[in-house]
C-alpha cells in the first residue's frame, strides 16, 4: 500500500462526517434562509427573511445584550485564566497538577449540571443573597433584569470555561526556556516584570487566539441562558436564533439570522488575522 | 506562602458550588432553604433521588450508555485517524483539508443545528439515537490535539519499521497506539463527557420518551412544575438531577485525569 493511499483512507471518516454534518448544513442553511419552511412545501420568499431582521426589535435587544456578554465574558476568562497561571507558575510541580485538576472540574461538569446549582446559589433566598443581606443590601433577583442578569451569567460562564485556558496557557508558559528567566533575574527583574515583559509577549499568539475564541464563544451562549434566564432581557443572539427556529418554528428566518452571524464572525476573524500579521 | 494559600482558596471556590449541590440534593425543603447552608447535611434524606428516579424510565439508562459508547468510539476513531494522517503523511490539498476539518471551531454550534436538523431528516435518522450522535462526533479540538500529539512520535521509528516491511496497519497497531494511551484517554474523556452533556441537540432530536437519554428525560421531568412531586422541593430535586448526572463524569475524570493532562500538556509542550 502506498503512503498516499494510506493517508486518504485515514482521512475518509473525518471527511465523511465533515461533509455530512458541517459542509452540507452550511449549504443548506443558505438555502433555508431564502425560504419559508414548514417541511411540507417550502415557499421561496427571496430576501424577505433578511429584510425582516431589520425591523425585529428583539433581535436588536439580543445583539446589544451580546455586546455586553462579549466584553464581560472575554475579559473575565482572559483575566481569571492568566492570573491563575501567573499564580501557580513559580510553584512546584505538585501545585500545577492540583490546579490543572481542580480548574478542569467545572469544565468537565458541563453547563447543564452546574446550572442546577446556580439556580440555588443565585436564588432569591439563596447563599449569595444571604451574604448580600448580611452586608445590609436588599436581596436581588439576579436573572430578572438585564443589568444584574448579564454580568451574573458572564461570571457563571467564566467560571465554567476558564479551566481549559489555564491548562493550555500553563502548558505554554512551562515550555518557555528557563534560561530566559534566570538571565532576567540576574539582571534584577522582579516576578511582575518577568510576567509583563517576558511571558506575555512570548504568548501573544495564544492570547490572540484565546480572545478570538472567547468573542465567538460569547455569541454561542445558549444553554446557560435557556436553563437559568430564558428572557428577552438576557437573550444572546444565538438564543434568539434558537427561539426563532426551534420554539416558534420559523426555520427560514432563524437561518437568515445565522447567516448574518456567520458573516460577522468571518469579518472578526479577518480583522484579527490582519492585526496579528501587522504586528508580526 | 501567600501564593499557596491563594491557590487553596481558588480550589475551595471552584469546588464549593458542586459541593453545595451535592449537599443540597440530600436535603428536604427546610434544609435547602436554611441560611447559611450546612456544609455537611444534618439529617440527610434520599427523597429527592427517589422522586427523580421514580419519574425515570429504565430505557433512559440504556439510551445514555449507548450514546456515550457510540460517541466515544466514533470521536476517538475520527480524531485519531485524521490527526495521524495530518501528522505523518504528505498529500495533495493537505492544508485545505486541515482548514476544513477545523472550520467548525469558528461557528457557534447552535447556528448549525437548524440546517443539521433538516439534514438528518433527509438522511432518515431524525428522532433516532443515530441522529443525536452522528452530527456531534467530529471534534476539531480532538483532531487538533491528536495531530500535535502524534507529531511527537519521530518519523524515523516508523521509517525503520517500514524498511523492515511492516504495513501501515501494523505500524499503527504496534508502535503508534501503545505510546498514544494518554491522548486516546483524553479524547475518549472529551467524547464521552461531551455526549453526556450535549443537552440542546439531544433534546431537539430525541422527542420520544422511549428514546431519550437520562440527561434529557430527567431535565424534562424536573422542569415540569405541574408535577406535585417535583413542586414539593424544586431546588432539591434540581440539585439531585445535577448530582446524579455529575456522578459518572467525576468517576471517569478521577480515573483518567492523569492521562488527560499528560495528553494535552504533552501535546502542547512539544
Amino acid at each position: 500500500m502506498s503512503n498516499k493511499r494510506a493517508a486518504y483512507i485515514l482521512l475518509i471518516p473525518g471527511l465523511v462526517f465533515f461533509l455530512l454534518f458541517v459542509g452540507w448544513p452550511l449549504i443548506e442553511v443558505v438555502r433555508l434562509s431564502f425560504f419559508k419552511i414548514n417541511f411540507i412545501n417550502d415557499k421561496f420568499v427571496g430576501l424577505k427573511n433578511y429584510l425582516k431582521i431589520f425591523s425585529d426589535k428583539t433581535f436588536y435587544t439580543a445583539l446589544l445584550n451580546n455586546v455586553f456578554y462579549m466584553v464581560l465574558y472575554t475579559a473575565g476568562v482572559c483575566i481569571v485564566s492568566l492570573s491563575t497561571c501567573f499564580l501557580v507558575f513559580n510553584l512546584p510541580k505538585k501545585w500545577h497538577d492540583l490546579t490543572r485538576f481542580v480548574v478542569y472540574v467545572p469544565v468537565i461538569s458541563s453547563g447543564v449540571i452546574l446550572s442546577q446549582t446556580w439556580k440555588y446559589i443565585f436564588h432569591i433566598n439563596g447563599p449569595i443573597n444571604w451574604i448580600i443581606a448580611k452586608l445590609g443590601i436588599k436581596p436581588v433577583a439576579f436573572f430578572q433584569s438585564g443589568v444584574t442578569g448579564i454580568p451574573t451569567i458572564s461570571a457563571i460562564l467564566t467560571f465554567q470555561i476558564f479551566g481549559i485556558y489555564v491548562i493550555i496557557l500553563l502548558a505554554n508558559m512551562l515550555s518557555i526556556d528557563k534560561q530566559i528567566f534566570d538571565a532576567a533575574k540576574i539582571d534584577g527583574a522582579s516576578n511582575g516584570q518577568i510576567n509583563r515583559f517576558i511571558i506575555l509577549p512570548l504568548m501573544k499568539k495564544q492570547l490572540g487566539m484565546m480572545i478570538l475564541l472567547n468573542v465567538i464563544g460569547s455569541f454561542g451562549v445558549v444553554e446557560t441562558v435557556l436553563l437559568l434566564a430564558p428572557y428577552e432581557h438576557t437573550a444572546t443572539v444565538t438564543y434568539h436564533i434558537y427561539q426563532t427556529a426551534f420554539v416558534i418554528g420559523k426555520y427560514g428566518y432563524g437561518a437568515a439570522q445565522a447567516i448574518l452571524l456567520f458573516i460577522f464572525i468571518i469579518g472578526l476573524t479577518l480583522v484579527k488575522n490582519r492585526v496579528s500579521k501587522e504586528e508580526a | 506562602m501567600i501564593r499557596k494559600i491563594t491557590v487553596l482558596m481558588l480550589v475551595v471556590i471552584l469546588l464549593l458550588p458542586l459541593w453545595l449541590m451535592i449537599i443540597g440534593s440530600f436535603q428536604d425543603i427546610n434544609g435547602v432553604m436554611k441560611m447559611p447552608p450546612d456544609l455537611l447535611p444534618k439529617d440527610p434524606t434520599l427523597k429527592n433521588y427517589t422522586a427523580i428516579l421514580g419519574s425515570a424510565d429504565i430505557r433512559w439508562f440504556f439510551n445514555s450508555a449507548f450514546i456515550v459508547i457510540l460517541s466515544i468510539v466514533l470521536s476517538v476513531g475520527i480524531s485519531c485517524s485524521a490527526g495521524y494522517a495530518m501528522a505523518h503523511f504528505d498529500f495533495k490539498f493537505k492544508k485545505l483539508i486541515w482548514i476544513l476539518l477545523l472550520s467548525q471551531i469558528m461557528i457557534p454550534i447552535i447556528t448549525l443545528y437548524i440546517p443539521r436538523y433538516v439534514v438528518i431528516k433527509h438522511l432518515g435518522i431524525s428522532g433516532t439515537i443515530w441522529g443525536a450522535v452522528f452530527p456531534c462526533v467530529l471534534s476539531p479540538m480532538g483532531i487538533y490535539l491528536a495531530k500535535i500529539y502524534f507529531e511527537t512520535i519521530p518519523d524515523s521509528i516508523m521509517e525503520s519499521a517500514r524498511l523492515d516491511g511492516a504495513s501501515e496497519i501494523r505500524i499503527l497497531r504496534s508502535i503508534v497506539v501503545p505510546i498514544s494511551k494518554p491522548i486516546i484517554t483524553a479524547l475518549a474523556l472529551f467524547g464521552g463527557v461531551g455526549s453526556l452533556s450535549n443537552y440542546i441537540w439531544q433534546m431537539l432530536v430525541l422527542q420520544k420518551t422511549a428514546r431519550q437519554p437520562l440527561l434529557v428525560g430527567l431535565m424534562k421531568a424536573v422542569n415540569n412544575f405541574s408535577d406535585p412531586i417535583m413542586r414539593l422541593n424544586p431546588l432539591g430535586r434540581c440539585m439531585a438531577v445535577g448530582s446524579f448526572l455529575l456522578f459518572p463524569i467525576i468517576i471517569i475524570f478521577a480515573f483518567t485525569s492523569r492521562y488527560f493532562t499528560e495528553g494535552i500538556s504533552g501535546a502542547i509542550k512539544e
